[in-house]
């Protein structure tokens, strides 16, 4: 049995707040049904590694990469967050100065509108960014398209199969939580990815 | 359509991997094994399973 790696792995630098759930459920649900293993710093929660050195570990364990910068917006505190321009930049760097491995590194990078990031980001001018919309079936369809681009898999099935199955998925998604006694809007992550693995071997 | 390879890491739960795949079984059950909302027996998807 090949065991998972680098190239299977997929850092997912996005928003992990309520509002981002509906976009981040579709992203990672199209990853596994891909054939890859999303990846983020809440993979592991140890309190003796610090949130930076996590972020390091990702990026570097990780060939692919799904960043959005969507939420680089002025929040109630008149400050804009850079969390996720930050590790896009990490992103950047470890493929740039990174071994061969790490040279290797390809990603996705969506905002709300295509052209948006020069206002804050403008370094990265030309680099293609993805509309998204807040549109889980247009990200779905992008990363799908990517993928299957990037790694030149034969086996990354088709947008339509693909919906359906996550359609199917999401039709069961809240019998499933109820049988711990979660609310669908409160299931953390981890535990959200261990649903979608345990419904897609079902399917075996 | 040639198989998918479904590979997957061990992650830090607050639920058992196994209550997730009793939790699914019952819902299958529930609905009944034709549940055409689910993705069909045999279909492209192969399960692989890494410690990470």
């Amino acid at each position: 049995m090949k065991p998972a790696g680098y190239n299977d792995f997929i850092f997912i630098n996005c928003p992990f707040d309520a509002d981002y759930i509906t976009l981040l459920r579709a992203i990672v649900f199209t990853i596994y049904r891909c054939g890859f293993v999303p990846i983020t710093a809440l993979n592991r929660d140890n309190a003796l590694e610090n949130r930076l050195s996590k972020i390091e570990n990702c990026i570097e364990g990780c060939r692919y990469g799904v960043h959005d910068l969507s939420r680089t917006q002025l929040t109630s505190n008149n400050l804009p967050r850079f969390n996720m321009p930050f590790e896009l930049g990490m992103f950047f760097g470890a493929k740039r100065f990174g071994d061969k491995h790490q040279k290797n590194k390809n990603a996705i990078i969506f905002d709300i509108e295509s052209h948006r990031y020069l206002e804050f980001i403008s370094d990265i001018n030309g680099v293609d960014i993805k509309a998204h919309n807040n549109d889980p079936f247009v990200i779905m369809r992008k990363i799908r398209d990517w993928l299957h681009t990037a790694s030149r898999r034969k086996t990354i099935p088709g947008y339509t199969i693909l919906t359906e199955d996550y359609n199917g998925f999401l039709n069961n998604l809240p019998a499933i939580t109820s049988k711990f006694a979660v609310n669908m809007d409160d299931i953390p992550f981890n535990d959200y990815c261990v649903i979608v693995e345990e419904f897609l071997k079902r399917a075996l | 359509m040639s198989k998918v390879i479904l590979k997957t890491v061990k992650r830090e739960t607050t639920i058992s991997r196994g209550a997730v795949r009793n939790a699914i079984a019952d819902v299958y059950k529930l609905r009944g094994t034709q549940n055409d909302s689910a993705p069909e027996k045999n279909s492209h998807i192969k399960a692989e399973t890494k410690k990470a």
